[in-house]
């Protein structure tokens, strides 16, 4: 029996069956292999639906993580989008919607601008909210301990499930060990793996959500 | 079930009384401080949330977490605050991870009820992975009240066997609990409770079979694990404790001070221990039960 999906979060054209509301994913692959792409691609899904989305830049500047996301179809509508960066004041800039914190090992700071862009998007009404954070793989590279990245994630997690919103986030597993991974990976309801087959194609495989398709989907 | 309870930080008195107030009808325990130094003699009670405020005359709620987090690293914080993200100094508190709420004068302390619920239920800010089925886990733990099962010298005989057949610094059975490792046996020293976040065991119930880090430096987890480093380990095997049920609650482990490899014998032997241990706690559960149920 097929499950009612409505109300699900859905993904346009990609071999992603909808989510529940509630659901963040990791989505593990290369830097370089189109990992940051198919991921800004799940986010700019939501546009059909006029869903609102959060962007964690901790690897680049704001600007150039929308920038990317307008490459992949997006648009960053100021109404309902914001982003959060982490290169410190020296990039500061006077937009609104893009928030600076100093350093991504500011994990504390991330998670305040975080969930004061979370709220205030609910103070206006948009309950459907994406959250993309560019990447996993530099909190870790950031920070001193692991322990505070659990914390961060745990809360980033939460928050999207509490709010029955959608969230992903980026991992390179070149650059961590595969233990590190698969407990960074335990922090989440499931994992999409990318992967540039024989033919030099692009696969995803999707685990860990239900009503997926098997194995590896050519994207 | 108890009830949550929470501390309160905030300078303002009718803030203060209108946050207390609101948690105080969801059901809450509430405890309140006006100040930074006036919560601190407040953190040695038991306290399963902080809810503060950013700025105080003599600190800010950030001081006051991290002096929390210190004693009790799993106790999440909810900033509820005046301060707007930007006037909040995270500069020497980037490791604290907080949820923040800005007092609006809305339904703020309604929304702040739900996030305590959420923040202390579904444990949203601790600093390690958790099991799928943790609750579950923490009721099968509860099951087993090893203090009173006189199980004791059993145990201590396996981890003897263990640190003699194997040659480490130590042998060890230790339970994990919601917020810290027991070790309720240990070969080769005795080993006061563990936050659970410092612990390799933690890591340990997540894995299928068993858990082994040759080298503790050469690991993301452990690497900058202080605790660790205090306790000599450099190196690790646990094999997990398992439930009828499968609710691992806690595992059978090595500790040495130097590097070391595990070959697909030893993994076995541990097995052999860890299943061992684990039937001896079961076998004593059910002759506890059935005195249990011959006395009334």
């Amino acid at each position: 029996m097929s499950q009612n999906t409505r109300g699900h979060y859905e993904f346009a054209d990609l071999p992603i069956n909808p989510v529940r509301p509630g659901t963040s994913l990791l989505v593990a692959g290369p830097a370089l292999g189109g990992t940051r792409e198919l991921a800004l691609r799940m986010l700019a899904a939501g546009e059909t639906r006029n869903e609102g989305a959060l962007f964690i830049a901790a690897d680049e500047s704001g600007e150039e993580l929308l920038a990317d996301y307008t490459a992949q179809g997006g648009t960053f509508d100021r109404g309902r989008m914001a982003a959060i960066e982490c290169g410190g004041p020296q990039i500061e800039s006077d937009d609104q919607n893009i928030r600076s914190v100093r350093s991504p090992s500011d994990l504390t700071g991330i998670g305040i601008e975080y969930s004061s862009l979370y709220e205030g998007l609910h103070g206006e009404g948009i309950e459907r909210v994406r959250t993309g954070v560019f990447t996993v793989s530099t909190l870790l590279m950031y920070a001193d301990e692991i322990q505070p990245v659990y914390r961060f994630l745990h809360t980033l997690t939460g928050r999207v499930r509490s709010a029955d919103g959608f969230g992903v986030c980026v991992v390179d597993p070149t650059t961590q060990d595969d233990r590190t991974l698969s407990s960074i990976s335990q922090t989440f309801d499931g994992r999409v793996d990318l992967r540039t087959s024989g033919d030099g194609d692009a696969e995803l495989r999707v685990q860990g959500v239900r009503d997926q398709p098997d194995g590896w989907q050519r994207l | 079930m108890t009830a949550i309870s929470v501390l309160v930080a905030d300078a303002d008195d009718e803030a203060r009384g209108a946050t207390a107030s609101a948690l105080e009808d969801a059901g809450m325990a509430v405890s309140e401080a006006s100040a930074v130094e006036a919560a601190r003699s407040e953190l040695d009670s038991d306290i399963d949330c902080l809810v503060t405020e950013y700025a105080f005359p003599d600190g800010t709620g950030l001081d006051l977490l991290s002096e929390l987090r210190s004693e009790s690293p799993d106790t999440p914080c909810v900033l509820f605050t005046d301060a707007e993200p930007s006037d909040i100094d995270t500069t020497a508190f980037e490791d604290l991870v907080v949820e923040y709420l800005r007092k609006d004068g809305s339904d703020d302390r309604t929304r702040l009820r739900t996030r305590v619920d959420e923040v202390t239920t579904l444990r949203t800010q601790v600093g390690y992975p958790l099991p799928d089925d943790e609750d579950a886990r923490l009721d099968a733990i509860a099951e087993y009240d090893v203090e009173n099962l006189a199980v004791e010298e059993t145990l201590d005989r396996l981890t003897e066997l263990a640190a003699r057949h194997f040659g480490t610094d130590r042998a060890f059975i230790g339970l994990v609990h919601e917020h810290d490792e027991e070790f309720v046996s240990c070969h080769g020293g005795t080993l006061a409770p563990l936050a659970r976040e410092n612990t390799m065991c933690t890591h340990a119930i997540l894995e299928p079979e068993i858990m082994v880090v040759e080298d503790t430096q050469e690991d993301t987890r452990f690497e900058h694990n202080d605790a660790l480093d205090r306790l000599d380990i450099r190196s690790y095997v646990g094999a997990p404790m398992r439930t009828e049920d499968g609710r691992a609650i806690g595992s059978f482990c090595l500790t040495h001070d130097e590097p070391r490899t595990y070959s697909e014998a030893d993994r076995e032997y541990l097995r052999l221990l860890a299943d061992e241990a684990m039937e001896q706690l079961r076998l004593r559960r059910r002759l506890d039960d059935t005195e249990e149920h011959e006395s009334r």
